[in-house]
């Protein structure tokens, strides 16, 4: 095997789920190569560090705080849907003042010269498409 | 009490079953649901949610898988959706983050060890690294991959509880286990 393939194989030498020629193979050409040898260390640290945290034991307040939530009405988390709304209200607010800034911009054009009519208005319909948006969004 | 009569007595409004339920899955569901979110303040709300879940549709449970593979499925649906919502809502978090400052910069907690307070911060970048990683796996291997890695489930487990075949999850956790390494040696060849 070379290199490239060797060092494809290492998560599953790690693991040692190869055959054993396979492994055999692999553990000479990490005797010589630096590379290899280095992933493989790294690969074994970073996968050691997943099983780092866990929870052994139960918390006895786990059922006192689920039974408190269960009798609780569903409440929206507020601190979850300020933001959107908050976001909503502002983008909105942009949105009219645009469309009063358009139209005074579009009826100053309009009485200097005849091309009124090819300024996209900047109305209401505008404003649909990213309502919609954020109704979806929600 | 076997885990038929359990679920039924919970389905008739008996508490101290539900108690006794939650008493004997809170380990399993609490840790799933920490490596699906990695925050233990989210984590338990959603631990929360799936018992809450577990406690309206017990009279969904029929007895044909093992009452913990049908918990299981539960908290990984619940688990996927916060995600999802997760990522919508930090859309909008990035937006109010910029407009008024993080709520991160004032502690709230990410899951860190205690203890050897030099090797941690590499532990905790590393964690990090890892877990963006994985983060990172199309759906189905990401699911898999955590169940047998991090749940230390069997194979056979797994299949039951993403309803696939046994070959199929071998195949998603090999490709899992590839695409992962592929990211990690990205991260370390850009020395991170
Ligand atoms: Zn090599």
């Amino acid at each position: 095997m070379k290199h490239r393939a060797i060092k494809e194989k290492l998560m599953f030498y790690m693991e040692d789920s190869l055959l054993a020629k396979e492994k055999q193979e692999i553990a000479e050409h990490l005797s010589h190569c630096d590379e290899c040898q280095q992933l493989l260390e790294s690969l074994r640290k970073d996968l050691a560090l997943l099983n780092f945290e866990k929870y052994t034991e139960n918390d006895p307040y786990f059922y006192t705080r689920l039974k408190a939530r269960m009798e609780v009405p569903a409440q929206p988390a507020s601190r979850r849907l300020w933001q959107p709304a908050l976001f909503g209200a502002l983008l909105l607010l942009a949105i009219s003042l645009g469309t009063v800034v358009g139209k005074q911009f579009s009826v100053e054009q309009g009485s200097d010269d005849g091309l009124t009519s090819e300024l996209v208005p900047f109305d209401g319909l505008q404003e649909e498409p990213i309502e919609q948006f954020l109704l979806t969004f929600e | 009490m076997n885990e038929l009569a359990l679920i039924r007595a919970i389905q008739n409004g008996d508490e101290q079953a539900f108690k006794q339920l939650v008493d004997r899955y809170q380990l399993l569901v609490r840790n799933t649901c920490l490596n699906f979110v990695h925050d233990k303040h989210d984590a338990e709300d959603l631990a929360q949610e799936v018992f809450i879940e577990v406690f309206r549709s017990a009279s969904k449970f029929r007895g044909e898988s093992k009452l913990s593979t049908w918990i299981y499925r539960i908290t990984v649906n619940k688990s996927l959706n916060f995600q999802r919502d997760n990522k919508r809502r930090s859309f909008f978090q990035s937006i109010g983050d910029a407009l008024f400052g993080s709520e991160k910069m004032l502690g709230v907690s990410t899951v860190s060890a205690e203890g050897q307070p030099e090797q941690d911060l590499e532990n905790k970048e590393r964690k990090e690294q890892i877990y963006r990683a994985i983060e990172e796996l199309p759906e189905r291997q990401k699911i898999a991959f955590r169940l047998s890695k991090l749940d230390d489930l069997s194979y056979q487990e797994i299949a039951e509880i993403m309803q696939l075949s046994l070959s199929s999850v071998e195949s998603l956790i090999h490709r899992a286990k590839l695409n992962l390494q592929k990211k990690l040696y990205q991260c370390y060849k850009k020395g991170i």
